[in-house]
Order: structure tokens, then C-alpha cells, then sequence
């Protein structure tokens, strides 16, 4: 359905997005899929070309080319990668951007936090968080706080993989 | 004892380099997508072992239907080579590795190539191969084909896994269990049905899923997959690949960060396709390279000009006044000689194509012109084919193959003739320098880019007349920038140019021999030979066009090869004493010249095109229809030519 999802071809130059579908016959489906356009897989929108189209897309790495007729036809969401602390699960983040005003912003300096700190999560208890600063010392962050600290997931922990070799 | 080995990778990732560095031979390589078209068969001679290697055209998947992708996968299919080495880059190994899955369903006697580690080191990333091996169960053996380096690795592993073949069970990749039990069930279905199978059933299986129409030829009638299940189906299985090879590249690899384009690259990027200057500056370079294949290229060209001649007059002067050393001096060396004047030029253009293919500007300017390309209902793809047109037309036409759409293919094919050869480089370059001598590098430029605007409208005529077609789509990767190497531009020329230098020794000195014979028998005024005769029983034809019975003559020996045009008309000119550009330039008026050019640019190509045209489309009457339609064209736009030009010099 159109509106739930964007496609390909709406994005914007330098935006990351997320294919989620691929709508094309099987035959453009199975070359799209070998450049690495499946499902999950992360895009960057690269320029277009001088007259509007194609563009360039950034996929695994590699630079490919498609027409907006065919990006037309993959179904992606924009990644929206900033997150507050308050939502962010176990794992390694980046500050971002501190939402507060004045004294709060005095405060988190005072515990070592401002843009470009790196925040390990340890815990976190429905926003009471567990963190390490700077991978210092173990500090507990309350909801209030953590849901003025916009932060960035650094490191993606590797999915539980069901799959793999057994030969 | 010989072993067997198949290179497959997709497209740019070095195979060629690497075949090259493995059998010696000189197969030139190109920075652009889609250059092997053809397998190219060579031959190692190692440690008492022949090993038969065999270059594949790159392909991404082994499923898709163009006909480079099936010429790859149909070799791996039915003439079951004994090794296959996958080539993956190692700087962005994803959709290697991807092809890589899919062959091991099929067999796993294969070796993992991980080529351009260079590039990765300067990254700054490193990549572990144990960890490869370990994942994927397969020899991994990092290289740079460039510098050899690897190579000899590589062989000692080529015939390890050919001694110590395993028992062939391939390897086991699990997919999501729905896709698992979709698997089981036709697997059970297929051994059922179909008896010695070559093939394993589960790979089988999971081709019929994705909608391989070759799982027929193995094994008929097995039960259909409706649409969207099918696609939900070979999504997951894609998806699987990736999510593995994902994490195969976390654990095997250190200080590589999220993919990103080199900062140099990105820079180069945004000039060179940017939204304005993108186009002009294609055109620029285009103008360049035309520009540079005059005037670098004059001084020597001028130097061999002035040495054939001495070589004539030294020819006469020692054999004495006969028939033979007329036959040499006016014959031979100067008809061939005529030609071998051009050799600078050839080599100085394909020396600025080679830069443009080694850098990896070409699918950049097909990306940049691709909309224009659009609007003639082809792609940026024929594009680059009909490119490879300017150096001779029968790799263009070849090079068609990798096109997956036939309708593309096709008018591809049939408009290749008019993208203008290096062979009719000399009749330009000749007619050019001798009636426009100010502006000869824009008379050109004007001749090359008629060329392009030819094949450009022929193409939209051509699919409005015969296919009304949709247009097909792009899908290209843009290959990262590579400074061109001296021994790379060298190799490339020599390859391409070294093509000229036979022909100037076998047919246009074969043809010369005859075009004297012709016009020197019966003996005396050159007006009642046997070529004149020729000539003027066709002049008539002509007569609009001013073209008297030796430009006449010379068209029609013309059609063998391109270049004897020149080669006749130095017979014909030089018979009146006065040497053979002058008395050309006091015989015809540079209306008639331009003419001339353009009725060489759009006239039936050379008898080796006709051929490749006729092999390729397998039709005798697209290849007549080709014929007719050139000389319609070419007697047309000489004419308009020749009026305008005309009125414009008034003359
Ligand atoms: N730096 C570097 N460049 C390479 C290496 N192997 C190939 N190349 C370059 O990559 C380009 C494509 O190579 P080619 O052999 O034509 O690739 P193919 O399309 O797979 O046959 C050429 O410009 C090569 O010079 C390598 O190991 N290191």
C-alpha cells in the first residue's frame, strides 16, 4: 500500500533508508536482489544523474545505478537513526545532541556527557539505565535525563543468526 | 595431466587481470562492467600439471537471463569444469560472496579469490582469511592480480582441490525453516520424478523457487509456485545470503567501517556527473580525444608519410622502369603504405579510450547521458557497447551479449554499424587535413558526433517501426576509480591497435595487389583499366554526388575494409604524376570531400561487421535490412551534404 511505505525513488540525495519490499517482476527482482537490494539491507542515496535520472545508490559498498522506474519499484523506509537514550537497548551509542536547556546541559557535563560521548548501555529498566561513560565507570541515568539524550547506535550487536552452515 | 578450471565473478572485480596473470596471455582489461563477453580459454603450464583455465562473463546471479549471464552459467551447468574459482572484491566482497552462496549449492570444489587487497589495505582495513575459510568452508586466497601477487598461491591451491577432492557432498546452508520445509517437499518431489541427476536435488529446489526456468531441463513438470508465495519464498532466501554474509564480514574483517565512498572518489563523482557540467563535460572530453587524435599523432604520421615515399622512389629507382617495381612502388608501398600512415592516429585515440575505460569514467559518462539514452528507448548500457564501436565494430557488436533485454540487443546491433570505426579514421583524417586544414580537428569532431546523432536517431526509428518498445532498464554498478597504468594504456592500445597493423598486412595488401592489377591492366591510359571500367559502369549512380569513377571504385573495394578507400584512391591519384594529395586536392572541391566523409561514416561496414552482424542476430534479414538501410542513409546524407556545404562555400 502506497503512504505506509516509501519507495526508493522518493528519497533524497544523502538520505540512508531501509528496503523493506521488493515489487518487481522476478526476473528485475533476482538482478536487484544480486546487486544486494533485499530486504533489511541499508541504501544510501547517492546523486542523481544531470538530468534527474537515474541515480546512484550506495548499497554494501558498491555504487549501482538504477532508473527511478525501477527504484520505483522497492519499497524502503528512511532510517531514522537518532534515537533518546531512554529507548536505547544494550549496546555502544553515540551522543548526538542534548535536548535540555542550560542547567541540564551543565549537569551532563558534569558526568562527562556531551555530543560525541560514547555511552555503553548496559541496562536499561524501562528508561533507568544502567551506562557506562566512556567506557569509565558503571552510572545509572534516570528516565527524566535519558529522554533528553538524543544518541546514535554505534555498534550492532550480530543478530541472533538461526541460519548458518552445517556441512 | 590437465585440470579444468572456470573464473566467475561479477562483473570489474579483476577476472580478466587475474586470467591474464594466470596464463600470460594479453587479454585486455577494462575498468567497466561487462567487458568479457566471451569465455576466453588460456593455459597455465604448472608443476607438471596443464591447468585449462577458462574466463566466464561476470555475472551477479546465477539466474538471470541475459546472455552473458547463461553463457556462465550454462558452462558451470554442462561442461562441468574440475575447479571453480569465485572472484569477490576485496574492498566490497557483499554481492561476491552472494554469488559465491549460490555456486556452493551447486558444487563445493570451489576456491574464494578475495582480489584487490591492495585497495583494502589502503582502506585501511584488513581481512582475516581463516575466518572466510572457517564460515565458508571453501580455500580463501587473498591477491592482487595487478602485481601477481597470490597467483602462484592460487595454482598450488587449484590443484590441492583437484587432488584431494572430497567426497562431493556440497555445502549445507539453512535457510528459514518455511523456506526449509518448501525445500524439503520439492526436493522429495524431484527425486521422486527424475532419475540421475547430475545435479544436487536441493539446489534443484531452491532454483525452482526462485523461478529458474533451467530446473526443466533437469527435471520436468515438477509442481508450479504461485507468484506471490514465490517471491515471498526468494526474498527470505536472499535475504538469509545476506544476513550471513553480513555476519561473515563482522568476523573476518578489522577496521572496516560502514561502507562508504572513498572521499576522493565522491569528490571526482560530483564533478564529473554533476547536474550541469556533467554533460558538457562528457562532451569535452569527447572533443579532446578527437581533437588529440589528430594533432598529437600529426608529426609522426607526417614522418611516415615521407618515409613510404622514399621507400617508393627507392623501390622504383633500384628495380628500373617495369611492371614490378610499378607493382611495389605504386602498388604496394604505396597502397599500404597510404594506410600505415594513420598508424599514429589509431594508437593515439585508443591510448584516450584506454584512459577513459581504465579510470572508470565510461559507465560514468553511460550514467550521465542515460536519461538521453532513455529517451531513445535504450540504456547506458548499449551505450557503453556502441562506444567500444568507435574502436572497431565487430567487439561492439559482440560486446551486445551482455545486454539481457533482445528487443535492446537488437536495434543495438543493427545501429552499431554507424558508430564510425578507427578504420575509417584514415579517410577522415586524410580528407580532413587536406581540404579543411584550420579546422580538421573540428571536422572531425563534427564527423564523430554525426556518428553518435546517427545511431541515435536510427535507434528511436527503428523502435518505433519495429518494436514500439518499452524502454529497458539500467541497472549498472559504477566501479570505483583506478589510476591508469602505463603497462595497462600500453597493453590496451597494442591490443586494440595491433588489430590494424595485420589487417595493413593481410587484406590491404592483398587488396592493394589487386586494386593495381585492376588498374593498371589493360596496360596504358589508366582511363581504360580494368578498374575504370568498374568505376564507370557504376558512375552514373554517383553523378549527384560528384563522385567520379575512381572515388567510385574506391567505395566499392572500400566494403572489404574500410581503410582500402585510401589505399585505392593513392593508387588511382598518384598515376598523374603529381603526388597522390595533391592531384587528390586539385581533383575534387571540399564540398565533395565532406561528402565523401560522410558517405564513408554511414556506408556499408566492413565485410567482418556484416559477418559479426549476421552470427549475432542469426537472421539473414536483419543483417540485409542493415545493408540497405546504410546505403540509403549514406547516399542521403552525402547529398544533403554536398548541397548545403555547397551553398554555404558556394561553390
Ligand atoms: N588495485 C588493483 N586493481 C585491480 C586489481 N585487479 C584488477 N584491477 C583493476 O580493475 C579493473 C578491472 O579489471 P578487469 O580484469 O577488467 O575486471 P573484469 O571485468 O572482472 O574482467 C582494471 O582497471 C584492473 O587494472 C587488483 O588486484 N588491484
Amino acid at each position: 500500500m502506497r503512504g505506509e511505505y516509501m519507495r526508493l525513488s522518493e528519497s533524497i540525495e544523502g538520505m540512508a533508508v531501509k528496503v523493506v519490499d521488493l515489487d518487481a517482476p522476478p526476473e528485475l527482482r533476482e538482478r536487484l536482489l544480486g546487486l544486494g537490494f533485499v530486504p533489511g539491507q541499508t541504501v544510501i542515496i547517492g546523486e542523481a544523474a544531470p538530468l534527474g535520472d537515474p541515480r546512484v545508490y550506495i548499497v554494501g559498498g558498491k555504487l549501482v545505478t538504477l532508473r527511478d522506474v525501477e527504484a520505483q519499484k522497492i519499497k524502503i523506509l528512511p532510517i531514522v537513526d537518532l534515537i533518546p537514550l531512554e529507548m536505547a537497548k544494550p549496546g555502544l551509542y553515540e551522543v548526538e545532541d542534548l535536548t535540555g536547556g542550560h542547567r541540564f546541559r551543565q549537569k551532563m557535563e558534569a558526568l562527562g556527557i556531551k555530543k560525541g560521548t560514547k555511552i555503553r548501555v548496559i541496562r536499561n529498566l524501562n528508561g533507568l539505565l544502567a551506562v557506562l561513560i566512556n567506557e569509565g565507570e558503571e552510572v545509572e541515568i534516570g528516565r527524566g535525563w535519558a529522554r533528553k539524550i538524543l544518541v546514535r547506535r554505534m555498534e550492532v550487536k550480530p543478530r541472533d543468526d538461526k541460519s548458518g552452515f552445517n556441512g | 595431466m590437465t585440470i579444468k578450471v572456470a573464473l566467475m565473478g561479477n562483473p570489474n572485480v579483476g577476472k580478466t587481470t587475474l586470467f591474464n596473470a594466470l596464463t600470460g596471455s594479453r587479454q585486455h582489461v577494462a575498468n567497466w562492467p561487462g567487458v568479457t563477453v566471451e569465455k576466453k580459454e588460456g593455459v597455465a603450464l604448472y608443476k607438471g600439471f596443464r591447468i585449462h583455465v577458462v574466463d566466464l562473463p561476470g555475472i551477479y546471479t546465477l539466474g538471470s537471463k541475459s546472455l552473458d549471464e547463461q553463457i556462465a552459467r550454462d558452462y558451470l551447468l554442462f561442461e562441468s569444469p574440475d575447479v571453480v574459482v569465485v572472484i569477490a572484491d576485496a574492498v566490497n566482497p557483499e554481492q561476491g560472496l552472494y554469488l559465491l552462496l549460490q555456486i556452493l549449492e551447486l558444487r563445493s570444489d570451489v576456491i574464494l579469490v578475495m582480489n584487490a587487497v591492495d585497495e583494502l589495505e589502503r582502506e585501511g582495513s584488513r581481512l582475516n582469511r581463516y575466518e572466510l575459510e572457517k564460515h565458508l568452508g571453501v580455500h580463501v586466497i587473498p591477491t592482487v592480480a595487478t602485481k601477481r601477487e597470490g597467483v602462484s598461491e592460487l595454482l598450488d591451491t587449484i590443484i590441492h582441490v583437484h587432488q584431494t577432492r572430497p567426497a562431493h557432498q556440497p555445502v549445507r546452508f539453512r535457510y528459514d525453516q518455511t523456506v526449509e520445509n518448501t525445500i524439503e517437499q520439492l526436493e522429495k518431489v524431484i527425486l521422486s520424478k527424475c532419475e540421475n541427476l547430475n545435479v544436487p536435488a536441493r539446489w534443484l529446489a531452491i532454483r525452482h523457487i526462485e523461478g529458474d526456468e533451467i530446473v526443466q531441463w533437469f527435471c520436468e513438470s515438477l509442481p508450479p509456485i504461485e507468484g506471490n508465495e514465490r517471491k515471498k519464498l526468494s526474498l527470505q532466501i536472499a535475504r538469509s545470503r545476506y544476513d550471513h554474509i553480513n555476519v561473515i564480514i563482522r568476523e573476518a574483517y578489522s577496521g572496516k567501517s560502514a561502507p562508504k565512498r572513498l572521499p576522493l572518489d565522491e569528490a571526482i563523482d560530483h564533478v564529473l556527473t554533476h547536474k550541469y557540467l556533467g554533460i558538457p563535460i562528457f562532451f569535452t572530453i569527447m572533443y579532446l580525444i578527437f581533437s588529440f587524435t589528430f594533432k598529437v599523432a600529426q608529426p609522426l604520421s607526417d614522418l611516415i608519410d615521407i618515409s613510404v615515399s622514399r621507400l617508393a622512389e627507392f623501390a622504383k629507382a633500384s628495380l628500373g622502369e617495369n611492371w614490378l617495381a610499378a607493382l611495389f612502388s605504386d602498388g604496394i608501398i604505396s597502397g599500404v603504405g597510404a594506410v600505415l600512415v594513420f598508424t599514429p592516429n589509431i594508437f593515439v585515440m585508443f591510448l584516450g579510450l584506454g584512459i577513459l575505460e581504465e579510470s572508470g569514467y565510461l559507465p560514468r559518462a553511460a550514467f550521465v547521458i542515460d536519461r538521453i539514452m532513455y529517451a531513445l528507448k535504450l540504456s547506458g548500457r548499449s551505450f557503453m557497447s556502441l562506444i567500444l564501436g568507435f574502436g572497431c565494430n565487430v567487439p561492439a557488436i559482440l560486446s551486445t551479449r551482455a545486454i539481457s533485454d533482445p528487443r535492446e540487443r537488437l536495434v543495438t546491433i543493427l545501429v552499431s554499424p554507424f558508430v564510425t570505426c578507427s578504420a575509417r579514421l584514415p579517410i577522415y583524417v586524410l580528407l580532413a587535413g587536406l581540404f579543411f586544414p584550420q579546422n580538421a580537428g573540428s571536422v572531425l569532431f563534427l564527423i564523430y558526433a554525426s556518428s553518435v546523432f546517427l545511431a541515435a536517431v536510427s535507434s528511436v526509428l527503428l523502435n518505433r517501426v519495429l518494436f514500439k518498445g518499452e524502454p529497458v532498464p539500467l541497472i549498472m554498478e559504477l566501479p570505483r576509480y583506478r589510476r591508469p597504468t602505463v603497462k595497462g594504456l600500453l597493453n590496451y592500445s597494442w591490443s586494440k591497435g595491433r588489430h590494424f597493423l595485420q589487417k595493413a598486412g593481410t587484406i590491404i595488401l592483398i587488396a592493394s595487389i589487386a586494386i593495381w592489377f585492376l588498374g593498371s591492366f589493360p596496360p596504358g591510359n589508366v582511363e581504360n583499366s580494368l578498374a575504370a571500367r568498374i568505376g564507370k559502369f557504376l558512375e552514373p549512380l554517383f553523378k549527384p554526388l560528384n563522385y567520379d569513377w575512381r572515388i567510385t571504385t574506391a567505395l566499392i573495394f572500400g566494403t572489404a575494409a574500410k581503410e582500402i578507400v585510401v589505399s585505392t584512391l593513392s593508387t588511382f591519384y598518384s598515376s598523374e604524376g603529381l603526388s597522390f594529395t595533391e592531384s587528390l586536392r586539385n581533383s575534387i572541391d571540399p564540398s565533395t570531400a565532406l561528402s565523401l566523409m560522410f558517405f564513408v561514416l554511414a556506408y556499408i561496414p566492413c565485410f567482418a561487421t556484416i559477418a559479426a552482424i549476421r552470427s549475432e542476430t542469426q537472421s539473414d534479414k536483419w543483417t540485409l535490412v542493415s545493408l540497405i538501410y546504410g546505403l540509403v542513409v549514406a547516399y542521403l546524407l552525402a547529398y544533403l551534404v554536398k548541397v548545403v556545404t555547397g551553398l554555404w562555400l558556394g561553390i
